[in-house]
């Protein structure tokens, strides 16, 4: 059945669930009210909506696209692009080139299906000659990426949906609640109850689960779990670096992070994940929560 | 538990209201936009003009606790 | 050094607080110092004052915050003793300066003897404002504030201050509530001020509109009440404009007078003799009516310009029951020229009306019987203070600020301030003492504050 929002009504709180951004998206409401409930689920949907049209790279209508067609001139960006755009850079120079929206082009190399297919090294290589922020010319509010060059907000969205909508809800209500895109989630607590949200985070290895509670925190979760590609007893995660175009090799599986934004978190954790086998040194010396799945 | 479970297919109708949205505050969070940008400076210039002038207050309780009455 | 072992977080964490607006709660882990200096001097003279303050706050991972404030004000010089100008010497004996004197002779305090001695009395030149030199005093004020949100939505504002002087104490305390509507774009709040303050001059508090060198006194101190009402909105018009209205109400009953100011009483014009003190002239001491309510509205608006810029303007009406109407108006440009220096222009203009009891001198028969030595005010209230008096004044001023760092500012204000008398005239005979003499005296003043703050 296809349907536009679904509205629970649990044990002192309420649940709304709507399908986007490739997932299920939930929001836990604390309170009885089911108007109120609606209301904030709706305000809720028509944000994650707005964010899925304006940035979605499977659009042919929004900005995104506008970007990617545009063969070399010049763009300029609205406020909340430019935003998007000035954060994306920072966390260029702040990883050291590993996080890059440019390199969204190398998903026409690798497919990963947990097979061992790998593609030939001159794919890849040609496919380097399109990628790299630093071949883009940014001037906020004005972006300029040579011709053949892409980007894709898809390694930031979900984590920035889940942000604004957690302002959105912030401001049109005074209870806890709980915004969660598909494990990716950021809460406000405690409950009208003094409890606090409960999560369950996998740990170690897949299937023990544990249960925290959280307060007023983020979190997100990288991972490969069934998107890899096997050879020679090595396993190649989808995460992809932009440097070399080639995966990460020694990875976590999964990686879960605490932070006080659901950006915050989701950067930790997909940071940590191209670290490979540094990955748990480096969330380390963050002075971050955090479990990591081998 | 489970109390109810309502399905609702349909879309309600969306408020029209236009708010400044938070990406959009980004001018309202600087300090100098803040409404008192230098409150020691308000409290001298309120203690001055409480001395010198009969008017005091408005943008914040006019008492003074001055004996320069 | 190496991404395994960069801190990120922080660069992280202001990246990601510019992409999402300010909503982002930053755990303020710091207090963050305020200092200044202020220092004020008045032309001719009169009042120069220091003044400086230092200013503690914290906010917490609760978004609760606390506030401490410590103001040292150390003021010296001479005051305006509400006397007339005359054309004649006038001599005036301070019971502020004796009392000061007869305690130093008691505790025989050579220092504060030395000081006082020759202030005891003081005599005014021919065509001089009367001045009192023996305006001297410290304010010691220390107030504290906490902000805490409440969890239906609210946020409670408790305060309290103590302030004291060497004739003057003053205790309040203000509460607070304000709640956001409308997506944040809207705050209400409503406060409550009380104020009780305690009055002890030098001498005792005289006695009202009875003669000055007489040494009637009405005990030793006395006490005022105030209760401030406000009732303030605060609303975002949109991405570049920030409004807010305040309305006010104040409610103050007690001592209101200045125990040291004191009026001149002339017969045509002319000083009468004091019938009791050959040596001197006569003067009243001022009367102030018990209660006052003021009315206050106050308009505000913040508007950015560009990307850093920002105009301030601000409008205030005020009006009382002693017939005082008040107009001011302030703007301020701030001028962002770099990242880490900014320039504020600033001009004030202010306007009152008088208080029906102000007046600059007293005439005997219509205002003050004189018979013999027997003198009786036929008012019920006069001041001369000039505070009460109608005039207008302009403000004029500049600011720089400079960044030093990411967490510390150093600024410098620069104020010029100037009085000009709307009164009208009070009639005065031809050829008399007080013919051709100023009945307002303009206040010109200029400020110099500086500024520090930094995190700790």
């Amino acid at each position: 059945m296809t349907y536009q929002l679904q509205l629970t009504q649990l044990d002192g709180y309420c649940r709304v669930n709507f399908p986007a951004m490739a997932c299920l998206c939930e929001v836990l409401i604390d309170t009885s009210d089911l108007q109120q409930a609606l209301a904030l689920g709706e305000l809720a949907r028509s944000e994650t909506q707005r964010i899925e049209r304006k940035y979605s790279r499977y659009r042919k209508d929004n900005i995104v696209a506008e970007i990617n067609q545009a063969d070399g001139r010049t763009v300029t960006l609205d406020d909340e692009t430019a935003g998007l755009i000035e954060f994306a850079a920072e966390l260029y120079d702040l990883s050291e080139g590993r996080f890059d929206i440019t390199s969204g082009l190398l998903r026409q190399a690798w497919t990963f299906d947990g097979s061992d297919r790998l593609p030939p090294a001159a794919t890849v290589e040609a496919l380097l000659n399109n990628i790299g922020w630093s071949r883009v010319r940014w001037q906020p509010p004005q972006l300029t990426l040579q011709p053949g060059m892409e980007i894709d907000l898809g390694g930031i969205g979900k984590e920035y949906a889940v942000d604004r909508v957690y302002a959105e809800l912030e401001q049109a209500f005074n209870g806890a609640f709980l915004v969660n895109f598909g494990g990716d989630l950021r809460a406000r607590g405690p409950r009208a109850d003094g409890s606090q949200w409960q999560i369950g985070v996998e740990k170690v290895s897949a299937g023990q689960v544990e249960l925290i509670e959280l307060g007023t925190a983020a979190v997100a979760t990288s991972g490969d779990s069934q998107r890899f590609l096997l050879r020679d007893g090595v396993r190649y995660s989808h995460i992809l670096d932009p440097r070399s175009g080639w995966p990460v090799t020694d990875a976590p599986r999964a990686v879960t992070v605490v932070a006080s934004s659901c950006l915050q978190a989701g950067i930790f954790s997909t940071l940590a994940l191209m670290m490979g086998s540094e990955a748990e040194e480096f969330l380390a010396a963050q002075d971050v929560q955090f479990w990591s799945m081998r | 538990m489970l109390k109810t479970t309502l399905v609702v297919l349909a879309v309600v109708g969306l408020c029209g209201c236009s708010t400044v949205k938070p990406w959009e505050r980004d001018l309202l969070a600087k300090p100098q936009m803040a409404l008192d940008s230098d409150p020691l400076q308000t409290a001298f210039e309120d203690h001055i003009y409480f001395s010198k002038e009969a008017s005091s207050g408005g943008r914040g309780f006019g008492g003074g606790g001055c004996g320069c009455n | 050094m190496q991404l395994k072992n960069k801190q990120i977080g922080k660069r992280l964490t202001l990246a990601t607080s510019a992409l999402l607006g300010s909503l982002q709660a930053q755990a303020a882990d710091y207090w963050e110092v305020s200092s200044a200096l202020l220092m004020y001097s008045e032309a001719d003279d009169r009042v120069q004052a220091v003044e400086p303050v230092l200013n503690l706050s914290r906010q917490f991972d609760d978004e609760s915050s606390i506030n401490v404030r410590v103001i040292y004000d150390a003021l010296t010089g001479s005051s305006p003793n509400g006397a007339m100008p005359a054309s004649v010497a006038q001599t005036f004996t301070s019971a502020s300066a004796a009392a000061r004197i007869e305690q130093a002779e008691e505790d025989d305090d050579e220092e504060e003897l030395e000081k006082y001695g020759d202030r005891g009395s003081y005599t005014i030149a021919p065509g001089d404002l009367p001045l009192d030199p023996s305006f001297e005093d410290n304010r010691t004020v220390l107030s504290l504030g906490w902000t805490r949100p409440l969890s239906n939505g609210y946020t409670m504002n408790l305060g309290g201050a103590y302030s004291s002087e060497g004739d003057f104490t003053s205790f309040s305390v203000n509460g607070a509530l304000a709640r956001d509507f409308n997506n944040k774009a809207t705050t209400v709040s409503l406060g409550l001020n009380l104020e009780a303050d305690s009055i002890n001059p030098n001498g005792g508090v005289p006695t009202a509109l009875t003669m000055y060198g007489a040494g009637n006194t009405d005990g030793s101190d006395d006490t005022k009440q105030v209760v401030d009402l406000m009732l303030g909105v605060t609303q975002v018009m949109n991405r570049r404009w920030l409004m807010q209205f305040n309305l006010g109400l104040s409610q103050s009953s007690g001592y209101q007078n200045d125990p040291y100011k004191i009026l001149t009483v002339v017969n045509d014009g002319n000083l009468i003799v004091n019938p009791d003190d050959p040596e001197s002239y006569l003067y009243l001491f001022e009367n102030r009516p018990e209660d006052r309510q003021k009315m206050s509205f106050f308009w505000q608006n913040k508007v950015a310009i560009g990307a850093d810029d920002v105009i301030d303007v601000g409008y205030r009406y005020m009006t009382d029951d002693w017939s005082v109407n008040s107009h001011t108006l302030d703007l301020t440009y701030h001028w962002q020229i770099s990242e880490g220096l900014y320039l504020e222009p600033h001009y004030r203009y202010y306007r009152q009306s008088a208080a029906d009891f102000y007046t600059p001198f007293l005439n005997a028969g219509s205002e003050v019987e004189v018979v013999g030595s027997s003198v009786t005010a036929l008012v019920d209230e006069a001041s001369s203070d000039p505070r009460l008096g109608a005039f207008s004044a302009d403000t004029m001023g500049l600011k720089v600020g400079l960044a030093l760092g990411s967490s510390s500012e150093l600024s410098l204000r620069y104020e010029v301030y100037q009085q000009h008398d709307d009164n009208s005239l009070k009639a005065v005979a031809a050829g008399s003492h007080l013919d051709g003499m100023s009945q307002f005296a303009e206040l010109s003043a200029s400020w110099v504050q500086l500024g520090y703050t930094f995190r700790w």
